[in-house]
């Protein structure tokens, strides 16, 4: 058939055909070896992979030096947030132990304990201090503070902390006053 | 066979002479194999680094079983069809503009000597489709439905894009003796 002829003349012609290899083929065949080893992970060369793991060391590193200072800012912030909240509360179970109902009497003791928890919390960490370092002695200072505005929130409601006394000495026939700011002055 | 069995053993070691003695040996048979696939030359000259990449990092690979030529061509073939694969668009545009001009008669192909840079420069200019198709099934030597799996098109078009190739091919290779027997004379 003239098919097959014309297709076995141009098999054996294209058989042999071998044009000149441009020399920029050259280079860049080496550069694309070069990126395939480079990319290629292998135990015995320097490869992306090495590069990789190096990054990561530096990054944690670089992370691990500047956490102490973050944190202080944090440790500051929250301090100063929870003395706030738990300043009111304190001042009223000081201010009038004697018109304390034995309810309050009962969360005052509550206070204690959990102040005493509290402290022994900041025992407990500062001990703990002693083997990490200052970092430590920053946390028991907000762990004291958070212990304190835990225990001061569970026992009385900030909105109702002015009644309380009131109300206590209601019960027992005290005449208890409660003035405003503007009522003092008059 | 001993001195392809030396380099051989050199590319494993990764030894830089044995990989430029290899390319320097076989370089001009496999840039004909891209050529006769790609668009263009450039194209070919990028399908051709990615041959010798693939080579030398899986020469591991080659067993002592066949010839060591005919494994180089075997992944000449399969780079340059994964590069067409990524190239089906612009086939599709070629082919289509392509069937407009190879509508005519069919021409006869006689006794008629053409070199391989004759050939090579009307096969170049084939649409991407025809040449893909008329090399594996002419030169490589594979069957319709191998060459259908190959490049995920219907048997059919693959018959079809044979012969389209063929009358083409004819025709311009009467072309090129036509002028060459007028020179002569």
């Amino acid at each position: 058939m003239s098919d097959d002829r014309f297709y076995n003349e141009v098999r054996s012609t294209m058989a042999n055909f071998q044009p000149e290899v441009p020399a920029s083929a050259y280079s860049g065949m080496r550069k694309k070896l070069w990126w395939s080893n480079f990319t290629k992970l292998s135990a015995t060369r320097f490869n992306v992979w090495y590069l990789a793991i190096l990054a990561t060391g530096a990054a944690v590193a670089l992370n691990l030096s500047s956490e102490t200072p973050l944190n202080e800012a944090i440790v500051v912030e929250q301090s100063t947030q929870t003395t706030e909240i738990a300043q009111p509360v304190l001042e009223a179970t000081n201010a009038s132990p004697e018109v304390m109902p034995s309810n309050e009497s009962q969360g005052s003791a509550k206070n204690s304990q959990s102040e005493h928890n509290s402290k022994g919390h900041a025992k407990q960490l500062s001990n703990e201090s002693a083997v990490t370092g200052q970092v430590v002695v920053e946390e028991t200072t907000v762990g004291a503070n958070n212990a304190q505005q835990v225990t001061s929130t569970m026992e009385v409601n900030p909105e109702k902390e002015s009644q309380l006394p009131a109300s206590g000495g209601a019960k027992r026939g005290l005449k208890v006053k409660t003035y405003t700011d503007g009522q003092q002055k008059k | 066979m001993d001195i392809n069995r030396e380099l051989i053993d050199g590319c494993i070691r990764g030894q830089r002479a044995s990989q430029d003695a290899l390319y320097k040996k076989f370089s001009s048979l496999l840039f004909g194999i891209c050529l006769r696939y790609a668009r263009n030359r450039m194209e070919a000259q990028d399908v051709l680094q990615e041959v010798f990449v693939k080579v030398y990092n899986n020469i591991r690979s080659y067993n002592n079983e066949g010839s060591f030529e005919g494994w180089l061509r075997r992944i000449a073939v399969n780079t340059s069809i994964t590069n067409y694969r990524k190239n089906l668009k612009h086939a599709y545009q070629a082919d289509v503009d392509e069937l407009i001009r190879t509508n005519d008669e069919p021409m006869h192909f006689e006794d008629l000597e053409f070199t391989a840079e004759e050939m090579m420069l009307c096969i170049e200019n084939l649409p991407l489709g025809y040449k893909t198709v008329f090399n594996l099934y002419v030169v490589e030597g594979f069957m319709h439905k191998e060459i259908s799996d190959m490049l995920g098109i219907d048997v059919n078009t693959s018959k079809s894009q044979l012969s389209r190739a063929k009358t083409y091919l004819q025709r311009e290779l009467k072309n090129i003796a036509t002028v060459k027997i007028k020179e002569h004379v």
